[in-house]
């Protein structure tokens, strides 16, 4: 039952640091963060309730060593064994009790000796708490909550990326366009290139022939998917929630003449561009292509994810 | 697991030989970290891309399940059975429909569903409301609503319908588990929950702790099996199977099971799968927080794999029926 506090404590703390250190935006959105790193104090805060409430418990019940096993009766004694009239769903006999606490099956056949059980509170663990047949002692460690250790060793051991290129869909405009507005208004053109996120672009492009965006400049990033001599299929996942449900936004990048098209760094989120120009016709596979005046290899931004 | 777990409960000797499964699981943990290096050296692609979305769908869920299990603690702690029962309507034809309508006040996913239904059923809700709740609140809550509002625009019924969809879903099944269900499909670990409480604090923290430490263990089942599936299986094979007619139906209610997606971000996966009738989407929407791989895993270890192996299907089936036949008026 130790274990358990441990398992509860160290998922609180892989929750705030995945929250503090920005890690987690590459699995789920960005909004989530706070609400990771809450979930993170909370089951920290559990964790230690649970050790000083047994704590003070344990201290509490040394003072009735003496007692010669007979079970104390305060009434707000949490271990005192319940009646099975208190409990009308169950057969009464020799069934494990779930209350809460050390208290197991010990303490409906004998009774006596409850006050002794609280000094062994490890007694519980180990005990028939299979989630299925048996019941099983409250404060027991489940088995199945080792598991636990499985994400917090993914989460640091192997620090997995952002998604990337890797198993793309290379189809997936379509779910893209579907998922956002359409009558865009234009745009008015500037001398400067507009920021825009990809999948903006790619709603724009497919909404009435991306008549939006005609003779504007935009400038969109994200990952190269595939790199062709004189153009770049380029990728950028938009996110609901999490990498889950992550759908990828993707641009036919056709290059400007003259500008060598050297792959620039690749780290674990993969090789990442930026790319200024305007709309023109549709590309390879039928994606829209933007005709690039400026193209440069960048870092991975923060977020690489869009919303 | 579950016979290795009986077998130490019978005899105390067994304990002394059972396998060592806090130091091993420690150490691996410990030895994991250490060779960070050159585990991430040695990650594939592939692996690299399971391990994302595996560890986007455990954190994704830490939050509402940490709110759920608060919550679960809560209820066990602070609402006596009498309450809950008096709140509901008398005759279960009505209590029933009445639960699976309150699913509107839980704004969370099917990850603080399931501990809060499991603690409302020992609380003296009857078991069929409280799963009546457990399967419409995740999908009819205002944040499930107002995203699929946001990500079907211009289609309002596709709400509405979803809406509906769930809360007749959910009060069938309810209903079913009224006339036909048996207690002992239940585990009796849950059987046993409900006592009396002596010191709420305690058994806030208590059951909290219980809780979380039994439906995250079954979370990370859930999130990898999703995982593994969303690794091998690409999502772009259904454009070969079957698009329109009840085939479709059926194939999108089995991606909702397999895909294991978040009820507030499925319909943004829905909405993108335009080559499905809205009425196959509809199917998506209403069988993704009732029935999934992380859902069935948690049910599982909530209430009994009896329990699971019975509900997860007939609610499945449910699901898809009702869904084509709301689809077919609503949409």
């Amino acid at each position: 039952m130790k274990y358990r506090r441990l398992l509860v404590a160290l998922v609180g703390v892989t929750c705030l640091r995945l929250a503090l250190t920005g890690q987690y935006k590459q699995y789920v959105r960005v909004g989530m963060g706070r609400y990771l790193a809450l979930a993170g104090v909370a089951l920290a805060i559990l964790a230690l309730a649970d050790i000083a409430m047994h704590r003070s418990e344990e201290s509490h019940n040394n003072e009735f060593v003496g007692d010669c096993g007979h079970p104390p009766h305060e009434p707000d004694h949490r271990h005192e064994p319940t009646e099975p009239e208190h409990r009308p769903n169950v057969s009464a006999q020799h069934e494990p009790s779930q209350n809460i606490g050390a208290q197991s099956e010990n303490t409906l056949t004998e009774p006596a000796e409850t006050g002794l059980e609280h000094q062994h509170p490890e007694l519980g663990h180990g005990r028939g708490y299979g989630p299925n047949e048996h019941g099983h002692d409250h404060s027991s460690t489940p088995k199945i909550a080792w598991l636990l250790l499985l994400p917090i060793a993914v989460a640091f051991a192997v620090v997995p990326p952002a998604l990337g290129k890797w198993g793309i869909d290379r189809s997936s405009n379509a779910a893209i366009v579907a998922t956002r507005k359409s009558n865009y208004l234009p745009l008015k053109p500037s001398d400067t290139p507009l920021p825009m996120a990809t999948n903006e672009f790619v709603a724009r492009a497919f909404d009435e022939s991306g008549s939006s965006l005609k003779g504007v400049t935009v400038s969109i990033e994200g990952f190269v998917i595939e790199r062709k001599h004189n153009y770049v299929v380029m990728g950028r996942y938009s996110i609901a929630c999490c990498a889950a449900d992550a759908v990828a936004a993707q641009v036919h990048v056709q290059l400007p003449r003259g500008i060598s098209n050297t792959p620039g760094t690749s780290g674990p989120q993969g090789e990442w561009i930026r790319a200024s120009g305007m709309l023109i016709g549709s590309g390879e596979n039928d994606l829209p292509k933007l005709v690039a005046t400026e193209f440069t290899n960048i870092r991975p931004p923060s977020n690489t994810y869009e919303g | 697991m579950s016979s290795e777990s009986s077998a130490t409960g019978r005899s105390s000797g067994a304990r002394n030989v059972s396998f060592p499964l806090p130091e091993v699981s420690l150490g691996a943990l410990l030895v994991a970290l250490v060779l960070r290096s050159s585990i991430r050296a040695h990650t594939s692609q592939a692996m690299a891309h399971w391990a994302t979305i595996f560890l986007a769908i455990v954190m994704q869920a830490m939050p509402f399940m940490v709110l759920g299990v608060i919550l679960s603690g809560t209820i066990a702690a602070f609402v006596r059975p009498s309450a809950l029962a008096r709140v509901l309507p008398k005759s279960r034809a009505l209590a029933v429909p009445v639960a699976a309508i309150s699913g509107v006040f839980l704004p969370g996913c099917e990850c603080s569903s399931v501990p809060v239904a499991a603690r409302l059923a020992q609380r003296g809700v009857p078991f069929s409301a409280a799963m009546a709740f457990l399967l419409a609140s995740p999908a009819i809550n205002p944040v499930v609503l107002v995203a699929t509002a946001v990500a079907f625009p211009g289609r309002p019924m596709m709400m509405l319908a979803r809406f509906a969809a769930s809360v007749i879903v959910a009060s069938i099944v309810g209903l079913l588990w009224e006339r036909f269900g048996n207690p002992d499909w239940l585990s009796k670990a849950f059987a046993n929950g409900s006592h009396e409480v002596t010191n709420p604090w305690r058994e806030l923290v208590e059951t909290a702790m219980h809780d979380f430490s039994q439906a995250a263990g079954f979370l990370v089942v859930g999130g990898a099996t999703a995982a593994t599936l969303q690794t091998v299986v690409s999502r772009s094979i259904l454009k070969t199977l079957g698009n329109t007619g009840p085939l479709a139906i059926v194939i999108l209610g089995l991606l909702a099971v397999v895909l294991s997606i978040c009820s507030e971000a499925d319909a943004f996966v829905a909405a993108g799968l335009t080559q499905f009738s809205l009425t196959a989407r509809l199917a998506f929407l209403v069988v993704g927080p009732m029935v999934d791989l992380k859902l069935i895993a948690l049910q599982m270890g909530t209430f009994g794999r009896k329990f699971a192996f019975r509900f997860a299907p007939l609610t499945f089936v449910v699901a898809l029926i009702v869904s084509s036949i709301v689809g077919a008026v609503l949409l």
